[in-house]
């Protein structure tokens, strides 16, 4: 621990922001718990919970909400952790799961299954999403690494590719007549409606002990961002190491995108925020962009499902609606770090 | 009338000889176990708001759009005006639903099939085709669900009635297998032809008019509803067009006086007719197949050759 130890001061702080993040969380958590389309008084909310005497409400409580706040501390957490682990390994301050084409290749296969092959059940889109982000970001990965390319080059193939499933999204969005059929429009811009224990049953595990490895891997990303000539001389293998990082990176978009929809913002802004708060250690960074994350779609699906009950808003769209001016608030008050 | 109310009590007469019968309904999604005679019901399509008017049952909750009068007169008539509004047919508010504490949700089986899963977890939930269902379709999910709801009777007789309606209405359009009908709809954007394999694509051939549009094999969305640019709508050439305007002028008024619209036969010979766009393309069953059916006997009697 001591070799790349943080001065003492640092610590401390980023100790206290993160138990004040963590609370943050938990508060926006149980808040979410409590509204929707139902109002549910506090003492029906712990009856529940707790399973105590009195008035309960299971199926909305236990059934319905509670298992979106658990997806929402999930896929917030792993997309602004992918993120992070982007960002750092691309070294661009503009990349995102989506740029090494995570997005469009999931929206592609996800869309892609439901309007040409209608025949497939629903059930099967998140498997669909998850493959196309794999495909799509592994493309990238791999021509990257065989062709040992810089982290430019491998960031504008990202984009290319990136291009390419979009203009397949845009031409199954014009030429399909379906806005009816909502399951792939709502889908496409990041929503938890309708999402239950099954959605969770499949994803915790995978995003969980993804999460764990990102974090595990974050000493590696303060290596890499030394720069590359700096961090071969530290005897890092770093076309490896960048492989395994946006590896991890790319499963915990993929998962998350799979299950929640594409939600592009989480994913840009959560690390840059966290970095205004911590600074760029990634040992600190990383921890702080996945509450970050966690926070943003939390409190983004219970102000969807609040504001004009019964009808909910978007995850996704609130998120960015939400996020992108506290972001700007924080660009513009904390001093200029990266 | 009293032999309609002389079913309904035997019929009634029956349940009380055996009570709590659970029934086993195979639709679109399943087979589900349906309680015996739930009173609880929620409906996720205005087709099911339909049969159960039909059958005299109002639904507790409706997922009427967040619009209260999309559920016309001839509905609320019958089942009265005190439903719970669950939210949009394309995202009905799961939590709503479980407030109302259901005993059986009707579900549309292209709207809500992602969302079955969690339907069930409410309440036994069964699903059928009225998004992309034919009017036989529509007919057929009518008897199942009366049968889930143990109004087989009242279901029976109301479709005696309803045959005796529609073949009155047939009777009077006559023989009309030389003309070619098709409906439209025209949002003021775009205008979308109700395929022969839609629901009125379907209702207009019981009638007996051909379809100059080809038939699809299978059965999705985009082959039931064709959203269509005026070069298509000219080369299929109807000869009567049926329209559902749902803005008014549409994009079909702003056509006038092209000459490849004008030259469409059905706009050469004055045979455009204007029908609720609402009742015609969102409205399905017995009671609105009905409802068509009369639009349709109006409109033969103003065709000009």
């Amino acid at each position: 621990m001591t070799e790349i130890g943080l001065p003492r001061s640092t610590t401390s702080r980023a100790v206290t922001l993160i138990v004040a993040l963590v609370v943050l969380v938990i508060a926006a958590a149980l808040w979410g718990i409590s509204v929707g389309a139902v109002a549910i008084p506090v003492d029906v909310i712990v009856n529940t919970l707790f399973n105590l005497d009195g008035e309960q409400q299971t199926y909305i409580i236990i059934k319905s909400r509670l298992p979106r706040m658990v997806l929402a501390l999930l896929a917030g957490g792993a997309l602004a952790l992918s993120g992070a682990i982007i960002q750092a390994v691309i070294r661009n301050p503009l990349a995102s799961p989506n740029i090494i084409g995570i997005n469009s290749g999931a929206a592609l296969f996800a869309l892609g299954m439901v309007l040409v092959f209608p025949a497939i059940p629903v059930a099967w889109m998140p498997l669909a999403a998850c493959i196309g982000g794999l495909l799509a970001a592994s493309f990238v990965m791999l021509v990257a690494h065989y062709r040992n390319l810089s982290a430019v080059h491998l960031a504008l193939i990202g984009v290319a590719v990136g291009f390419v499933f979009q203009a397949g999204v845009d031409y199954l969005l014009i030429t399909s007549s379906d806005s009816e059929s909502s399951a792939p429009m709502i889908w496409l811009t990041g929503s938890l409606w309708g999402r239950t224990w099954g959605h969770v049953a499949i994803s915790w595990i995978p995003l969980l002990a993804l999460s764990a490895v990102a974090l595990l891997l974050s000493y590696r990303l303060d290596l890499i961002a030394l720069g590359e000539g700096t961090a071969t001389g530290l005897g890092l293998n770093v076309p490896r190491q960048r492989l395994i990082l946006l590896f991890v990176a790319t499963m915990l978009a993929s998962v998350a995108v799979a299950v929640v929809g594409v939600m592009g913002f989480i994913g840009l802004m959560a690390p840059h925020i966290a970095r205004r708060l911590v600074g760029g250690s990634h040992r600190l960074m990383l921890p702080v962009s996945a509450l970050v994350g966690m926070l943003l779609v939390v409190l983004a699906d219970s102000i969807g499902r609040a504001i004009a009950p019964p009808i909910e808003i978007s995850a996704g769209i609130l998120a960015a609606l939400i996020g992108a001016p506290f972001f700007v608030y924080i660009m513009l008050t904390t001093a200029s770090e990266t | 009338m009293s032999i309609k109310s002389l079913v309904a009590a035997l019929a009634g007469a029956m349940l009380l000889i055996a009570p709590a019968l659970a029934v086993e309904i195979t639709h679109d999604l399943g087979t589900t176990e349906v309680p015996d005679a739930p009173q609880r019901i929620v409906v996720l399509e205005y087709s099911f708001v339909d049969t159960l008017a039909a059958v005299g049952v109002s639904p507790v909750g409706i997922a009427d759009d967040e619009k209260r009068d999309s559920i016309v007169p001839i509905y609320t008539n019958i089942i009265g005006d005190d439903w719970t509004s669950v939210g949009t047919r394309k995202s009905p508010s799961l939590e709503v639903i479980a407030s109302l504490q259901p005993d059986l949700i009707i579900a549309d089986t292209s709207r809500h099939e992602a969302i079955y899963g969690a339907l069930s977890e409410i309440a036994p939930t069964i699903s059928f085709d009225s998004l992309t269902g034919t009017y036989e379709v529509a007919i057929e999910a009518a008897r199942t669900i009366a049968h889930a709801i143990g109004k087989d009777a009242e279901m029976e007789a109301r479709l005696a009635e309803h045959t005796a309606t529609m073949e009155g209405f047939k009777a009077q359009i006559g023989d009309v297998t030389g003309w070619s009908a098709q409906f439209i709809v025209d949002n003021g954007e775009g205008i979308f032809l109700h395929s022969p394999v839609s629901y009125n694509g379907s209702l207009l051939a019981w009638f007996g008019f051909t379809s100059n549009m080809p038939s699809p094999d299978g059965h999705t969305y985009e082959e039931a509803i064709v959203n269509t640019s005026l070069e298509q709508l000219s080369e299929i050439d109807p000869q009567i067009i049926i329209r559902g305007k749902y803005t008014d002028p549409g994009l079909t008024d702003s056509w006038v006086g092209q000459p490849l619209y004008d030259s469409v036969a059905a706009v050469k010979s004055g045979n455009v007719y204007d029908v609720n766009a609402h009742e015609w393309s969102r409205l399905r069953g017995v009671l609105a197949s009905e409802v068509s059916g009369a639009n349709l006997v109006d409109i033969v009697k103003q065709l000009k050759q």
